[in-house]
């Protein structure tokens, strides 16, 4: 079966300074990824990894620099205006802060039906009507659509965000950390119904995270990001269990354990991420990794497929790892630091 | 569970999310005396432009060469003009002109400097390069300076008032309304608006503008009182409305070459309806302007 979105080497950079400046942030670089139908990618890293820039891209909320993302076998990004706004319905968001994400000034049932409408799907009579059926179906009060954003909670808020995406039965749907902003105990609810609204309707999730119990949960395959590019893809079980990239070793090892008596092996990441401006060659990770050796820093790394269906972007793992298993000694060198010198 | 039905709440809505005009207004008047005294006086004023005709004792053109330049009387309570003509009617028809101009002016430069502060803050790059140096170039000149040059050139009458009274008020409106999209244009609402499938104009008027009035609608009560102190100065020195209409500065002008002979009252009671209805105007917006901004809490 086809995936319902492919996504090709993905870039956006960002010019700065004056406008004929040579400096560009390279929020997102090289991105390429596949959803099927009915399945959730995660996308996980730490802030400024480029997460949030992926999403707009990819729904080209913003153009990208350059690559491509195809949904239902049509490009997004070569689509015309006119073209792009009837598409839109096909493809939608669920966003951070459901305070933020609503119009506070317009009533709940008109911003549920925009896409509806706006889409062409039907008239705007039958898409407010249709609105308030779906609100209704998501255990929302009876006359939440004529009510305004402040008149309901956070949690009821996310739900009408979740109705906006998914009224239109889209076949993808992005959910940028859609439950941060919420109460722990509102998340649940959140999140179930995230997974019952998928069962129903067979959706492809973009679940973007950095609340690694809930991509544990939700995902079915986990792209780890650093600095604008993915460094690790691979099946949930796999991330979580094997990681192969140092920085995913870091990443899992950080995550707070169930139980307290529980202990693991931590991995420690020195310092501060590098500059994402005008990156140089070679690992980015390379500054803080606690296994680099000169060679990571010699040209580009690409990402190698390790087992099947599980890419690695760490040179080292690719050439030493044995049936995906690979235990380095810490090497103590950095970039422009060599100890026996 | 308790849910509003159960518990018999209104389940009817307001339609202003930050400020439920019905119930707030008068909770809101009650703590804010001075403010109050400020709509009052400016509904007083508006009724009496409008009932003028039944108001006023005299026709506000009629003379009367046996009781010029009367002192205050009974018959005459603000006394008479070089040819007979009743100050008190004069007064009354006079603010017919100076609430038109004073809703006219700050009308088209809320439009106009909305439109062009919205385009500029939105858009941006060329379009706000272009629109908003255009802006600074009004800004340029003092605001009376550039209102006088714009009513003379236009010549004197009461459309080109208005317009070079409107014209020097619209740098206030462009600056507010490009600084209030630009700070919301990134807003998660915004992206969602375009999710949605909203044309870039669509976003801009229907999500935007909605949520970018109310400083604007501060500064609109605040300039009236600005805009008739500026016909009143204009018509002073001869560059607004021409006699013998009864326009507030147009007379208080008339009578300041006789006060030196002692008769103050024509001057006097035309200006103190300046002063009155300035003052009313800002006293309303700067009642407005904490209510839409609890820190900024002038006194």
């Amino acid at each position: 079966m086809p995936p319902v979105v492919e996504v090709r080497d993905l870039r956006k950079l960002y010019r700065i300074g004056h406008a004929f400046s040579r400096d560009y942030v390279h929020a997102v670089d090289g991105v390429s990824f596949a959803i099927a139908s009915g399945e959730t990618l995660a996308l996980v890293g730490e802030s400024g990894s480029g997460k949030s820039t992926v999403a707009r891209t990819v729904l080209r909320l913003e153009a990208p620099t350059a690559g491509e993302t195809i949904l239902d076998g049509t490009s997004v990004t070569r689509a015309s205006e006119h073209a792009l706004r009837r598409m839109r319905a096909r493809m939608q968001m669920v966003f951070q802060d459901p305070y933020d994400a609503l119009n506070p000034r317009m009533r709940i049932g008109e911003q549920v039906a925009e896409p509806l409408w706006l889409s062409g799907k039907s008239s705007r009579r039958d898409a407010l009507h249709q609105a308030r059926e779906f609100l209704r179906g998501l255990h929302l009060p009876a006359d939440a659509d004529r009510r305004y954003p402040h008149q309901l909670s956070g949690g009821q808020l996310q739900r009408v965000g979740i109705a906006r995406a998914l009224v239109t039965e889209p076949s993808l749907v992005i959910l940028d950390e859609p439950t941060s902003a919420l109460d722990v105990s509102v998340q649940a609810q959140i999140i179930n119904l995230l997974v019952d609204l998928q069962a129903q309707r067979s959706l492809a999730y973009l679940f973007i995270s950095h609340d690694l119990h809930v991509v544990g949960y939700l995902a079915d395959r986990v792209a780890v990001m650093y600095l604008g590019q993915i460094i690790e893809l691979g099946p949930t079980a796999a991330i979580f269990e094997r990681p192969g990239h140092p920085y995913t070793r870091a990443l899992i090892s950080a995550a707070p354990v169930d139980h307290p008596r529980e202990r693991r092996q931590r991995i420690m990441l020195s310092g501060e991420p590098t500059s994402p401006i005008n990156p140089k060659p070679g690992c980015r990770l390379a500054t803080r990794c606690p296994f680099a050796l000169p060679r990571c820093v010699e040209r580009d790394i690409d990402l190698t497929e390790v087992l099947p269906g599980h890419t690695v972007r760490c040179r080292r793992f690719a050439e030493e790892h044995q049936d995906g298993v690979w235990n380095p000694a810490p090497t103590g060198w950095k970039p422009g630091f060599d100890p026996a010198a | 569970m308790a849910t509003p039905e159960a518990l018999n709440l209104p389940t009817t809505v307001a339609r202003e999310p930050i400020i439920n005009w019905r119930t707030d207004l008068g909770y809101w008047l009650g703590r804010n005396p001075v403010t109050a005294v400020g709509m009052a006086v400016v509904v007083l004023l508006v009724l009496m432009a409008m009932f003028a005709p039944l108001l006023a004792p005299y026709d506000p053109f009629a003379t009367d060469p046996r009781v010029s330049l009367q002192p205050p009387s009974w018959s005459h309570p603000f006394g008479t003009g070089p040819f007979g003509e009743d100050i008190l009617s004069r007064v009354m028809y006079g603010a017919r002109y100076d609430l038109a101009i004073a809703f006219g002016a700050v009308g088209i430069a809320l439009v106009l400097g909305c439109l062009i502060g919205a385009v500029a803050g939105f858009w941006g790059g060329v379009f706000d390069d272009v629109l908003m140096r255009v802006v600074e170039l009004l800004q340029a000149f003092p605001q009376f300076v550039l209102a006088m040059a714009i009513a003379g050139a236009l010549g004197p009458s009461f459309l080109n008032l208005i317009i070079a009274i409107a014209v020097t008020n619209i740098p206030i409106y462009a600056h507010l309304m490009r600084v209030r999209i630009l700070s919301i244009k990134g807003a998660q609402f915004a992206v969602a608006a375009a999710s949605s499938g909203n044309s870039r104009p669509r976003i801009l008027y229907r999500h935007l503008l909605p949520n970018s009035l109310a400083p604007i609608f501060v500064q609109s009560t605040l300039q009236p009182g600005w805009a008739i102190l500026s016909a009143a100065g204009l018509s002073f020195i001869g560059l607004g409305i021409r006699l013998p209409a009864p326009e507030w500065g147009l007379m208080v002008a008339a009578g300041s070459s006789r006060i030196i002979s002692g008769q103050w009252w024509i001057s006097l009671f035309p200006g103190l309806f300046i002063v009155l209805a300035v003052m009313a105007f800002n006293l309303i917006g700067d009642g407005l302007q904490d209510l839409l901004d609890p820190q900024r809490k002038s006194t």
